[in-house]
């Protein structure tokens, strides 16, 4: 019981996505934190009938009760409970299109980065064709959009780094892309979020977003090819 | 009183209590236990291995065990809950209620039905033997390639070959249904009188012919592609084309499970409300509207891989009109609840609990249908937290709903009442608790089978609470087992009707003759007990 007790509010900080540092996670969280809204407040209403009704109309031991009244159903009713749901959900649709782009499309102009997985780890190309030193680690400036362009070598994997946006998979017989633009300097942790192999839990991804200074002076001296 | 006609017993043989003639036998009441039985001795399996899981997870660094056997240990609970618990459990309800519900003597095939069982029993047996050559299936219980075809050993052959078996029995089960319930039903009872879990099974067996041969396809495609070279779905060719055949089979199988747990729920609220079921042909046209989407939405599985965004738009749009459907039969169950006379008894219980946990599981999807949101949560501990709502809530939920309901029909004596009711409490606390945490796991960022993880912040703590809860879960379910095994020897005489029920299953002996009824009441609407009832009561007012 005391566990539950410290669960509940080390609960209410995690409800919500880890702080989104991306346009397209903020996308996400935005669309997220309304999803969030419209479900918790359905639970609650209609949690609230059932836990209502069930308590409500309980018989207790020792009363007398009528026979309920037998009702069968009521047209009107539900005709009502089909079409309140439906303007809900198309709405959350509308917002869901509405809200699209920001999420998929890759920023034009954006720096390509050629990523290739495999069982477990994961290799990034710059454009210049060389390499951050270190192994699952990918280095890029604050405020760029990237562009991955993605590769496995071996088996189904997924690029994720929660706080960067989406995941991605990546396959084996095609490229697919990806994209983020972080907006703060920092160390961002991610890792392979598609099975893969036994070695699957050691595939992380670790992406250092430093400041333009910084990078350049990162590939004129660090990079290596 | 009318007594409608039934076939004579004569040709339906004895039964003998010995080990020979269960294992021999082609009654469908015998066929359910068996069924029952084996089910939940593989749900104890699977269950076990969950806990494995959770000792694994319960600290960072876990060292229970070693990444390969922690693969296939989450391999093997994966599809030994799905394939040979939640599946066939439905099958043994549906064995034992089914023809008893609609007032027949048995299946339409009786030999065809034991084949089912007895397949489903050398499917599992052909899968687990892979522990004794060399090792289990270690992909996943979705088995995607080219990981299952590059999979070492022979873990993932015996895998496909169980699964193949277990298809058979199953496709068999479906056709054994549908034909014994368009054919076999009492005098006077029309589809529009056929009581809910009867309805749900008919679903159940359509869904199961719809997906399960595409399963088929698919896992003879991998065997091939293991064993003889064809590059079905390797690097060369198509691994995508694997996702699409399993998930058109994997979403309708989660209706498969969802369907009949919804039929044995709308039977026991009726009859602990004290009314009849509010909205009869909308929660009719709910589950068949839920069946028939369960069939477009199978890509919901697969926005992750990059599919186009007029794919992806579908998919999303249909995933979420599920919610309409499955929120009416919320509605109606409540609506049957409303003004009721609410009795307590264990079923209900069950049946409450099973629609607020459902209700999670059902809104929680929604965030996986919303494509942009689920590619951040998808393959995360948040899906592992909404399909144990949904897929787990089942189970543990409306299926032993459906056993405290039908086990005096099956045994002929009550369960401890008291009991029950702790073991209700005890479970539903355990639940919560060991899943309800898994949302903001897989929120702050924790993919899904990981064997181990680094120390991370906050990832400890949900861990521990959902392991403690597993461990909660268990006892649970080890005081319901008690409570059966007590209740067969000590539980007090359960008569034909102690629920004061609707359907026919009640009308005869708890537990039922081998050719079930005697003679069976007029059917008139789909409560043909509660009409007799009704009879009885206006002949003692007029005094005849």
């Amino acid at each position: 019981m005391a566990t539950l007790v410290t669960a509940v509010p080390a609960m209410a900080g995690t409800a919500t996505l880890n702080s989104p540092e991306s346009p397209n996670a903020h996308s996400i969280d935005t669309l997220y934190r309304a999803v969030l809204g419209v479900t918790v407040t359905v639970f609650v209403l209609v949690g609230g009938w059932l836990v209502y009704s069930a308590i409500r109309f309980r018989e207790r031991p020792g009363r007398t009760y009528p026979d309920p009244p037998q009702v069968r159903g009521s047209t009107q009713l539900e005709i009502g409970w089909t079409i309140v749901p439906v303007l809900i959900l198309v709405g959350l649709s509308a917002f869901t299109f509405y809200k699209l782009p920001d999420v998929k499309d890759v920023p034009k102009g954006a720096m390509e980065v050629k990523v290739l997985a495999q069982q477990y780890g994961w290799t990034f190309t710059y454009p210049n064709g060389k390499h951050p030193p270190g192994p699952n680690t990918l280095v890029v400036p604050v405020d760029t959009p990237i562009h991955l362009d993605m590769r496995s070598k071996d088996v189904i994997h997924d690029f994720w780094v929660e706080q960067l946006g989406q995941k991605q998979d990546v396959f084996p017989n095609k490229v697919t892309h990806t994209w983020f633009e972080a907006q703060k300097a920092g160390t961002y942790e991610g890792q392979c979020a598609e099975f893969c192999g036994p070695g699957h839990a050691t595939m992380t991804i670790t992406v250092r977003v430093l400041s333009k200074e910084e990078y350049k002076s990162f590939m004129a001296q660090k990079a290596i090819s | 009183m009318t007594t409608a006609a039934i076939t004579p017993a004569r040709d339906v043989p004895e039964q003998r209590p010995g080990l020979r003639s269960w294992l021999t036998t082609v009654d469908h009441k015998r066929i359910g236990i068996l069924y029952l039985l084996v089910t939940l001795f593989f749900f104890v399996t699977g269950g076990l291995m969950a806990l494995v899981i959770r000792l694994q997870l319960e600290s960072s660094n876990g060292t229970v065990v070693s990444p390969d056997r922690y693969d296939q240990i989450f391999t093997m609970h994966g599809t030994t809950m799905v394939f040979l618990f939640v599946v066939p459990v439905m099958a043994a309800f549906g064995n034992y209620i089914v023809p008893l519900q609609i007032g027949a003597r048995d299946m339409a095939f009786p030999k065809l039905n034991a084949a089912s069982f007895w397949l489903l029993l050398f499917g599992g047996a052909t899968m687990y033997s892979s522990f004794a050559f060399g090792g289990g299936p270690d992909t996943g219980w979705t088995g995607y390639p080219p990981l299952s075809v590059q999979s070492p050993g022979h873990g993932m052959d015996f895998w496909i070959v169980g699964l193949h078996i277990l298809s058979i029995s199953s496709i068999l089960g479906a056709i054994n249904f549908i034909c014994t319930i368009h054919n076999m039903r009492a005098p006077g009872m029309r589809l529009t009188r056929m009581p809910l879990f009867t309805w749900c099974m008919e679903f159940y067996s359509i869904m199961i012919l719809g997906a399960l041969p595409v399963l088929s396809g698919a896992l003879t495609m991998l065997l091939l592609d293991r064993n003889y070279g064809t590059n079905f779905f390797t690097a060369s060719g198509s691994p995508i084309l694997y996702q699409h055949l399993f998930w058109f089979f994997g979403h309708p199988e989660v209706y498969v499970v969802a369907l009949p747990g919804f039929g044995m729920i709308s039977e026991i609220v009726p009859v602990f409300s004290r009314k009849p079921i509010f909205g009869y042909k909308a929660l009719v046209y709910a589950i068949a509207a839920i069946a028939f989407l369960g069939f477009v939405v199978w890509g919901h599985h697969m926005f992750a891989t990059g599919l186009s965004a007029p794919v992806d738009a579908w998919f999303s749009i249909a995933s979420i009109a599920i919610a309409v459907p499955t929120g009416i039969k919320i509605f109606n169950w409540i609506g049957t609840m409303w003004m009721g006379r609410i009795r307590y008894e264990p079923p209900m219980l069950f049946a409450v609990g099973f629609i607020l946990l459902f209700m999670i599981g059902g809104l929680s999807g929604i965030f996986l249908a919303i494509y942009p949101i689920d590619l951040q949560v998808t393959d995360s501990y948040f899906v592992v937290a909404h399909f144990h709502y949904v897929m787990g809530s089942v189970p543990v939920f409306a299926v032993l709903g459906g056993l405290h309901y039908w086990y005096p029909k099956m045994t002929g004596r009550m369960l401890d009442r008291t009991l029950a009711i702790w073991s209700f409490w005890v479970l539903f606390v355990g639940f919560n608790m060991t899943f309800f945490p898994m949302h903001a796991l897989g929120l702050s960022g924790m993919p899904r089978r990981i064997a181990t993880y680094q120390t991370h912040p906050g990832w400890e703590t949900m861990n521990q609470i959902a392991t403690l809860g597993s461990f909660v879960l268990s006892v649970g379910v080890l005081m319901v087992a008690y409570n059966c095994l007590k209740s067969l020897r000590y539980g007090r005489l359960a008569g034909n009707d102690p629920w004061q029920a609707n359907t026919l299953e009640w009308y005869t002996t708890s537990p039922p003759p081998p050719h079930n009824f005697d003679d069976l009441p007029p059917v008139r609407s789909e409560r043909p007990l509660a009409d007799l009832r009704s009879d009885a009561a206006i002949l003692a007012v007029s005094g005849d």
